[in-house]
């Protein structure tokens, strides 16, 4: 895996762009616009949404839940570099980015994205990157719980290389 | 290890997921002596030698990440006193 150091980020100008990243230990509930976001609406010609669920199988049979584990402080940091990142690349109006921690069930929603632009192709291409490049840079591993045994999920080398591609 | 006259800070090394259970820790101090800076390099070789899950996690077969106060580090990156290193497998995030 390539883990990068997204430090080089930092600086980068958020000048109107909203950006809110979040770990909920609550139950997340995806909506096609989120509050923080609304505010931007007149320029916004683009809002691209994606929600990711845990299933309810695994390899070794039916999974019951997800338990997922993070890094305090590195992760929220992550994300938000992630975020920053993402609107430096892409000409973005907004994103909010929502990550549950803890135990979430199967057919519960364990990430939730929300990107705004003023065109549908930076929109679509941002949260495709953000969720690429969560899936191999942000500090959280998954633990499947199935009905009598439990296993860490393994990182995917399929998630490698579709983070590659943007590089 | 022992700590010297100047008591100097131990480095704090974290332990996640897999690598956490496999040594039923999730952090530890690691006294640095006299040492001044050392390298993750350093500190994972002294963490083979604690034993065979220990051997395990951090020989090389296992591929592991590594951070350094919070950022993405390298077997070469220095780390002084009062760091902390944190040691997880691969993320699975999202």
């Amino acid at each position: 895996m390539e883990f990068q150091d997204l430090s080089e980020c930092q600086n980068v100008d958020q000048q109107e762009i909203v950006i809110q990243t979040r770990l909920s230990a609550q139950p997340l509930e995806p909506v096609l616009l989120p509050e923080a976001l609304a505010a931007g609406l007149g320029t916004v010609g683009a809002v691209v949404n994606f929600t990711g669920m845990v299933r309810d199988f695994a390899k070794t049979g039916k999974l019951v839940a997800m338990e997922i584990e993070h890094y305090p402080g590195m992760t929220e940091s992550v994300l938000q570099k992630m975020a920053v990142k993402a609107a430096a690349r892409w000409a973005l109006k907004g994103i909010v980015l929502d990550h549950r921690i803890g135990r979430v069930e199967a057919n519960e929603p364990i990430v939730a994205l929300a990107v705004t632009a003023v065109h549908r192709a930076d929109a679509f291409e941002a949260a495709q990157w953000l969720m690429d490049c969560l899936k191999v840079e942000a500090p959280f591993w998954k633990k499947e719980i199935g009905v009598s045994e439990a296993n860490w999920v393994e990182a995917k080398s399929s998630d490698v290389q579709a983070f590659k591609r943007w590089l | 290890m022992s700590i010297n006259s100047d008591h100097p800070k131990p480095i704090k090394i974290r332990f996640f997921a897999r690598i956490r259970e496999r040594l039923n820790t999730s952090e530890i101090a690691w006294p640095t002596g006299n040492k001044g800076h050392v390298t993750v390099a350093m500190i994972r070789n002294e963490l083979c030698s604690r034993g065979p899950e220990w051997l395990e996690c951090f020989s090389g077969t296992h591929q592991h990440c590594i951070a350094v106060n919070q950022s993405v580090a390298r077997e070469h990156t220095l780390v002084k006193p009062g760091d902390e290193v944190a040691f997880f497998p691969p993320v699975t995030g999202g």
